[in-house]
């Protein structure tokens, strides 16, 4: 298991589809399984940013994510997108939250 | 090739647009002919942030390309104060009380990481009540440049006017336009403003992608509905321009075109906090 500092990659603030690509690049590489995300010092990211985090996270299937430490905020915009997936169809089959925030959407 | 400036002294952004747009076709003519500049500003009596971003967006990109570009300043001492304050045109590191100075960036700049300074160093400036409208609305703008644009050359900036109660944010590119894009892509629509609409309303390039097309939409709401505030869209011919309670306005610039994108957004201080997620869904 390895622990991920996410302010480290990205600052505070995650604005762009590109750096969560880059991201998913890196962590591709790793030897690591199970990777714990830990978004603690992130206390903003996009609505664009969320759809790219959960398309990718759906892709790597040899990876397991945990994500822990979410801001108000940043739960805030993961229930928006899931919110839009619901109305147009989609479901992301490892999207570890989704059965709850479907049931409270 | 001495070029001079001659801006509109109203608070009319499209006025100031149009009036830039002329300004850069004749900068574009002289670059191609190698010709040096010189861009007299000695009788421009008042600058929107808009035209100071568009002509110094313009002016850096053209840098160091073995032509001199000189400045004659302008004799009133605010406008002289403003664009050095601002770091007209080339950008600077200084920070102002209410503005963030211009600052530019290149395709292979890390965006992510520009404009998480540039909110870092706005954070304190911004009215409370704002919560995370700039962010979302910066993030949403500056994602679109990155992913659909292919932008060689970007510039930024932003000022909160406190007497006057707003905050600008300016937003421009010198990609493909939105017009281009769409029409590269098949994309049909007859006048640009059309292209532009299209776009606001979710029309993407990223076909088979149906969870996209939200970005300018949803900045739409948030800027018109909850912030009462103006959104302007200038893409090649077309602008496009959103203000509260009423019609979007069209317009398409015969003479001059835009070579990409300019965004615009005025937003009023708001007298509670906002909440943006409503708007989202």
């Amino acid at each position: 298991m390895i622990r991920l500092d996410m302010s480290k990659h990205f600052g505070s603030k995650i604005f762009t589809r590109n750096t969560i690509s880059s991201f998913f690049k890196e962590i591709k590489d790793l030897k690591e399984n199970k990777i714990v995300l830990d978004f603690k010092k992130i206390d903003f990211i996009s609505r664009s940013c969320v759809d790219e985090y959960l398309k990718l996270k759906e892709k790597l299937k040899s990876k397991v994510f945990i994500e822990e430490n979410l801001s108000e905020e940043v739960q805030s915009m993961f229930k928006i997108v899931r919110h839009q997936y619901k109305s147009l169809g989609l479901i992301y089959l490892r999207d570890s939250l989704r059965d709850e925030d479907y049931l409270t959407a | 090739m001495v070029i001079k400036i001659i801006l509109s002294e109203s608070d009319d952004p499209i006025k100031h647009i149009e009036g830039c747009l002329d300004i850069i076709h004749r900068i574009e003519n002289l670059y191609e002919k190698k010709e040096n500049i010189a861009l007299d500003f000695s009788e421009v009596s008042w600058i929107l942030p808009c035209s100071a971003l568009l002509l110094g967006g313009k002016i850096d990109e053209i840098k160091n390309q073995n032509i001199k570009i000189n400045f004659i300043s302008p004799t009133n001492e605010k406008v002289k104060k403003y664009l050095l304050d601002i770091g007209f045109p080339f950008g600077t590191q200084e920070l102002g009380k209410t503005y963030h100075p211009i600052n530019h960036f290149g395709s292979k700049d890390n965006v992510n990481e520009k404009v998480n300074k540039l909110f870092h160093t706005m954070e304190d400036k911004i009215p409370k009540q704002f919560g995370v409208t700039i962010q979302y609305l910066l993030a949403e703008l500056t994602d679109n440049i990155e992913q659909h644009s292919h932008f060689t050359h970007s510039s930024i900036m932003a000022q909160f006017f406190p007497h006057k109660n707003y905050i600008d944010i300016g937003i421009l590119d010198n990609g493909l336009s939105i017009p281009k894009v769409f029409e590269d892509n098949g994309i049909p629509f007859s006048e640009d403003f059309e292209a532009i609409e299209k776009a606001m309303a979710g029309v993407t390039t990223k076909k088979g992608d149906i969870s996209r097309g939200f970005g300018l939409q949803s900045t739409k709401k948030i800027v018109r509905d909850l912030c009462d505030g103006e959104l302007h869209i200038i893409s090649r011919h077309g602008a496009l321009i959103f203000e509260p309670n009423s019609f979007s306005k069209k317009y398409k610039f015969i003479n001059n075109s835009l070579k990409g994108t300019l965004i615009y957004i005025r937003l009023k201080t708001p007298s509670k906090d906002l909440n943006i997620y409503p708007y989202l869904e």
